[in-house]
C-alpha cells in the first residue's frame, strides 16, 4: 500500500489535535507530532487535496498552518535495520530461529531460516515462541497442518521439519504472502502451499492440526470456520491472546466444540492448546 | 540500573489496526526498533478501542527496545464523533457546523480527565466546550453551573 505523507507546521501547537481530528475526517489514518509539527499520513488513492484546503482555510484566521510538504512514499520494508542484526532465538534446546547471516547451529534439531521483511514471526514475541515450544510436544508426523496467519511462515516451516505430510498456510498481508513464499523455499519446504487471503480458501478442507497465532478479535471472528476444518478429535492452538483475553477466548471456543488440553503463558501472553470434541 | 532513552515518539494511530505502513514503520524503523514487535503489543492493548485512534508515547531505549504509554482520545476527535460529522457523511466539505450538548461534553471531560490538567469535572467540561468552539461547534443548552458562565466557557 503506498502513502501519501503531509507534512503543516501549526502554531499554535494546542492546534494540533483539532487538525489530526479533521484530517481523520477526510481518510487520514496515522500521525506523528514532533511539536509543532505534524506529518499526517493517508492511503495514496485516498488522499484529495481539495478536501485538505478547505480544512486549512477554515482554521486560517485561528491558527497558523503552513503546509510545508506533500509527498509520495515509497512501498518500502520499513523494518529492515531490526531485520539486518537481530539475535537468533532459541526454543529449549531443539529450535534455533535465524537469519541467513548467522551460522549454522548443527546441535538443534530444528534450524529454520526467516528473513522476515515486515512480517510476523521471527520468535521474538512471546507469542510465537510459545506456538513452537507448544509444537515441539506434539507428534505431527504424517498429518495435515493449517497455519492460519502465517506471517513470515515460520510454523510451517517447524510443522514441515516434524514431518507434517500436507500445510496450507494462508495470510491476507501481501508483504506476508510474498515473504511466507520466500521463507519457505529458504528452509526447502516441499509440502506448503501458501495462499493470500482469509479462511475462505480452505473452506470444506479438513486439517489434522491447525496453528492460528493471530489476536483475539480474529480468532473470535473465525472460531467457527476454524473449528469446521478441523478434524474430530483435531487440535487446534491458539496464540495472540492477553492473559486477561483467556476466559473468553476459552468460552469461544468450548462454543464451537475445541475443549482446553493445555495452556502455556509468557510475559503477559497465553496460548490454548485445544482438542475438537470430548 | 535504569535503561538509556534514546528518543520518544509520539504517534496518533487506530486502536487494534496498527501495521508497519507509515507512520509506524518509518517512525520506528528508523530507530531500529521491530516494528512488528511493537504493532502486536500496541493491537492487543488497544482491541478492544478498535478503529478509534489513540495517541500513543513511545519511549525507545538505546538497545533498540522500547515501552509505551497509551493516552485518551483527543478532544477533538470526541467532539467530532458527538458532532456526528463522521467522514463518509454527505458532505464532509462542512460550511454548516453542528452542536453537541453540556451532557455530551461531560462525557467528554470524563474520557478525557486522565490526560487533562483539570482536578473537577467541571473545568474540563469547559476545556472541552473551548476546544468546540474553535473548531466551530457550538454548545447547545445550558451548562449544567447556569448560564453566567456559559460566555466565558
Amino acid at each position: 500500500m503506498e502513502y501519501t505523507r503531509v507534512i503543516l507546521d501549526i502554531k499554535p501547537e494546542a492546534f494540533v489535535p483539532v487538525i489530526v481530528a479533521e484530517l481523520g475526517e477526510i481518510g487520514f489514518d496515522g500521525f506523528e507530532e514532533k511539536e509543532s509539527i505534524l506529518e499526517a499520513y493517508i492511503e495514496k488513492g485516498t488522499f484529495d487535496k481539495p478536501l485538505l484546503d478547505e480544512i486549512l482555510m477554515r482554521y486560517k484566521e485561528l491558527a497558523q498552518i503552513d503546509l510545508k510538504s506533500i509527498e509520495g512514499l515509497e512501498n518500502k520494508n520499513w523494518n529492515e535495520i531490526w531485520e539486518s542484526n537481530f539475535e537468533p532465538i532459541f526454543v529449549e534446546d531443539k529450535v534455533v530461529v535465524r537469519a541467513p547471516f548467522h551460522d549454522k547451529f548443527s546441535e538443534y534439531q530444528h534450524n529454520i531460516l526467516i528473513e522476515p521483511k515486515m512480517s510476523f514471526g521471527t520468535g521474538h514475541h512471546e507469542t510465537t515462541w510459545m506456538m513452537m515450544k507448544e509444537m515441539l510436544e506434539i507428534d505431527f508426523k504424517g498429518k495435515t497442518v493449517l497455519d492460519f496467519g502465517c506471517g513470515t511462515g515460520i510454523l510451517a516451516v517447524l510443522a514441515f521439519q516434524k514431518e507434517a505430510s500436507k500445510i496450507e498456510a494462508i495470510d491476507h498481508e501481501d508483504w506476508a504472502f510474498q515473504n511466507a513464499l520466500e521463507n519457505i523455499e529458504r528452509n526447502g519446504v516441499v509440502n506448503a502451499n501458501v495462499m493470500q487471503g482469509s479462511m475462505e480458501l480452505v473452506k470444506g478442507m479438513k486439517f489434522d492440526h491447525i496453528l492460528a497465532n493471530v489476536n483475539r478479535n480474529v480468532l473470535i471472528k473465525y472460531m467457527k470456520d476454524l473449528s469446521d476444518c478441523l478434524e474430530d478429535s483435531g487440535e487446534i492452538l491458539f496464540s495472540g491472546i492477553l492473559e486477561d483475553d483467556k476466559e473468553t477466548l476459552a468460552k469461544a471456543a468450548e462454543s464451537e466444540g475445541l475443549y482446553r488440553i493445555n495452556e502455556l503463558s509468557k510475559g503477559k501472553w497465553i496460548l490454548l492448546h485445544c482438542r475438537k470434541n470430548k | 540500573m535504569a535503561k538509556e532513552i534514546s528518543g520518544f515518539i509520539k504517534l496518533q494511530i487506530k486502536a487494534g489496526q496498527a501495521n508497519p505502513s507509515p507512520p509506524v514503520g518509518p517512525a520506528l524503523g528508523a530507530k531500529g526498533v521491530n516494528i512488528m514487535d511493537f504493532c502486536k503489543q500496541f493491537n492487543g492493548r488497544t482491541q478492544e478501542k478498535q478503529g478509534q485512534v489513540v495517541p500513543v508515547v513511545i519511549t525507545v531505549y538505546k538497545d533498540k527496545s522500547f515501552d509505551f504509554i497509551l493516552k485518551t482520545p483527543p478532544a477533538p476527535v470526541l467532539i467530532l464523533e458527538k458532532a456526528k460529522l463522521k467522514s463518509g457523511s454527505a458532505e464532509p466539505n462542512r460550511t454548516k457546523v453542528g452542536s453537541i450538548s453540556w451532557d455530551d461534553a461531560k462525557e467528554i471531560a470524563e474520557i478525557k480527565m486522565p490526560d487533562l490538567n483539570a482536578f473537577k469535572v467541571e473545568s474540563a467540561m469547559k476545556m472541552i466546550a473551548g476546544t468546540a468552539r474553535s473548531m466551530g461547534i457550538t454548545m447547545s443548552g445550558t451548562p449544567p453551573w447556569g448560564s453566567a458562565e456559559t460566555a466565558e466557557a
